[in-house]
């Protein structure tokens, strides 16, 4: 059992080691209740048929929300980033997850990416907008370069995640490529400087 | 800059070893195996976070001990500083001033040395692949910007060849190639830029040094070669796919690169002697350590292992006045005569993990 957490992202051989004498300390009940929700983990998952997020029915709740911007299409590579994304409360439009980024060393290509059901979305006729939210990342970047291809045949814009300074960084101690990017996409200052 | 003092604890052959540095030149001279070298690897591992060879921790630990530890102090603009290295327990701990750094890489660019060794004539007798290493590696401590574009620039290939094989076993289609192909030419058209630009101060840096040192090149001249030139990296690419994935491999582009030097018109690789070209190689690096200097502002300390083989006695006088000119040189040497003793700041008498300084050659 160590050994199978031990291939779990983020988890090592100690921190598995610790995971499993806890089980063991705790008693059986608590090993039955992880055991419980692991056996229904697949059949009480759904993937959004829309944008491919994780959900607990055919259709999630940021896609029937009624009060979400329909016309604004952020793409991002895995459910995890839409989480991150989502936590700002900033962002009102809808999402599409990706399933991961181009990478032929890891045997991904298009058609393993949900890449047609973002085409059918966007070519629906509401979107205006398309944000693509790969990483910046020689894969992140090539699939970015790859959707905005695509898209150019549709009338929508696309856009790029703004990448700059981070809230409260210190100039002085940031890599010189993320300050050059920040400059490059400078804003004016109007009412606010923040 | 300068080291004033070096601190050894348990590594390598030496048990415990405290040197006062001088300004200037200071000669490191011992039998074989008396651990001369690895004084100097010391120097490298406290501004890099790694010996020369980039050997593993545990081969640095001095035999029957479970830790080593290596301390410098060295002047940088007019102040002292102190880094700090503690291995022990397989784990490694760097300092400044009394203050833990999170990283090794919040070490690296506080103190500069640049190691010369007899490898450095590689450069010119070897093939391209030492050529664009020495490149890419002065390109990258001065511009971080080099350093990624060269990092995704070789991920962005390793991924093209996957797809290369993938297409051939029909796994993937042949268009998918494009985009791939962009990026690989964003990224590569910088370094094409930029290496170009190198090769132009290196040629200036080292024709300089040749006509200051009155050395008997006549007509110096370095030539870049890139696989691809710059605005036809993208293009290329595309119209090369036939052939590649005849190869199965990206068969140009800036991991193809070259340069060539050149002295009176012909190709030192093939017709300069091996003198000439270690001579050729010493001045190479010393135009590397001006780009240090006018990269940082200041000199780096200069850290030569035995690089003086093979040079005859007129070219290593002209050496010698040239070293003179730099605030400090460590030199490495199994014989104590190696440079005149004249311009020598201080001998250390290196014997079995054990340095002794003198004033003079004794």
């Amino acid at each position: 059992m160590i050994e199978i957490l031990a291939s779990f992202p983020g988890l090592g051989k100690k921190s598995s080691r610790r995971i499993v004498f806890h089980l063991l300390e705790k008693g059986p009940q608590t090993a039955f209740k992880l055991a419980e929700s692991l056996k229904t983990l697949h059949e009480k998952t759904y993937f959004c048929l829309s944008c491919g997020s994780i959900s607990d029915r055919d259709e999630c709740h940021i896609c029937k929300d009624p009060s979400r911007d329909k016309t604004v299409i952020c793409v991002v590579e895995n459910f995890i980033d839409q989480i991150i994304l989502e936590s700002t409360n900033f962002y009102n439009g809808l999402y599409h997850v990706l399933g991961g980024a181009l990478s032929p060393l890891d045997g991904i290509g298009p058609e393993k990416l949900s890449i047609g059901k973002l085409l059918e979305r966007v070519g629906s006729g509401d979107v205006r907008e398309v944000i693509i939210a790969t990483n910046p990342s020689p894969e992140g970047n090539t699939t970015a370069l790859y959707l905005a291809d695509l898209m150019s045949d549709f009338r929508v814009t696309v856009t790029r995640l703004g990448r700059g300074i981070p809230v409260g960084g210190d100039i002085d101690l940031l890599d010189l490529e993320t300050i050059r990017l920040s400059l490059e996409g400078r804003i004016q200052i109007k009412k606010q400087v923040d | 800059m300068f080291i004033k003092h070096l601190h050894l604890k348990n590594f390598r052959n030496y048990e415990n070893a405290s040197i006062d540095l001088d300004r200037g030149i200071n000669l490191f001279f011992g039998e074989n195996g008396s651990g001369k070298t690895n004084l100097l690897d010391a120097t490298h591992y406290i501004s890099y976070g790694k010996s020369v060879r980039n050997s593993p921790e545990d081969e640095l630990v001095r035999f029957s001990s479970t830790g080593f530890a290596v301390s410098v102090v060295f002047e940088k603009k007019g102040e002292d500083c102190t880094l700090s290295v503690k291995y022990s327990d397989r784990k490694k701990e760097f300092w400044k001033n009394e203050m833990k750094l999170e990283k090794k890489s919040d070490l690296i660019g506080e103190l500069t040395v640049i190691p010369f060794s007899p490898e450095d004539a590689d450069v010119i007798s070897q093939g391209s692949a030492q050529r664009r290493r020495a490149l890419d590696i002065l390109l990258s401590s001065v511009d971080g910007e080099y350093l990624k574009s060269l990092r995704w620039y070789n991920k962005t290939l390793r991924q093209r060849n996957a797809l290369l094989e993938r297409i051939r076993n029909k796994e993937s289609l042949e268009t998918e190639t494009v985009h791939w192909d962009k990026m690989l030419s964003l990224y590569g058209e910088y370094i094409v830029h930029e290496r170009g630009k190198m090769i132009e101060i290196l040629r200036d840096n080292i024709s300089r040094l040749a006509a200051e040192m009155e050395t008997p090149f006549e007509n110096f001249d370095m030539e870049y070669r890139p696989s691809l030139k710059r605005g036809e990296i993208a293009e290329k690419m595309s119209a090369n796919l036939g052939r590649d994935l005849k190869s199965l491999t990206t068969t140009q582009g800036p991991h193809r690169d070259d340069f060539v030097f050149y002295i009176n018109g012909q190709d030192a690789s093939k017709f300069a002697s091996r003198g000439q070209q270690r001579l050729l190689c010493f001045m190479f690096r010393l135009a590397e350590v001006d780009i240090y200097r006018d990269n940082a502002g200041e000199y780096p300390v200069i850290v030569i292992d035995e690089a003086f083989i093979e040079l005859d006695k007129s070219t290593v006088l002209k050496l010698e006045d040239k070293l003179t000119s730099y605030p400090q040189v460590l030199l490495a040497s199994a014989d104590g005569n190696v440079i005149s003793e004249k311009i020598v700041s201080a001998f250390f008498n290196v014997s079995g993990g054990y340095v002794e300084k003198n004033k003079k050659n004794k």
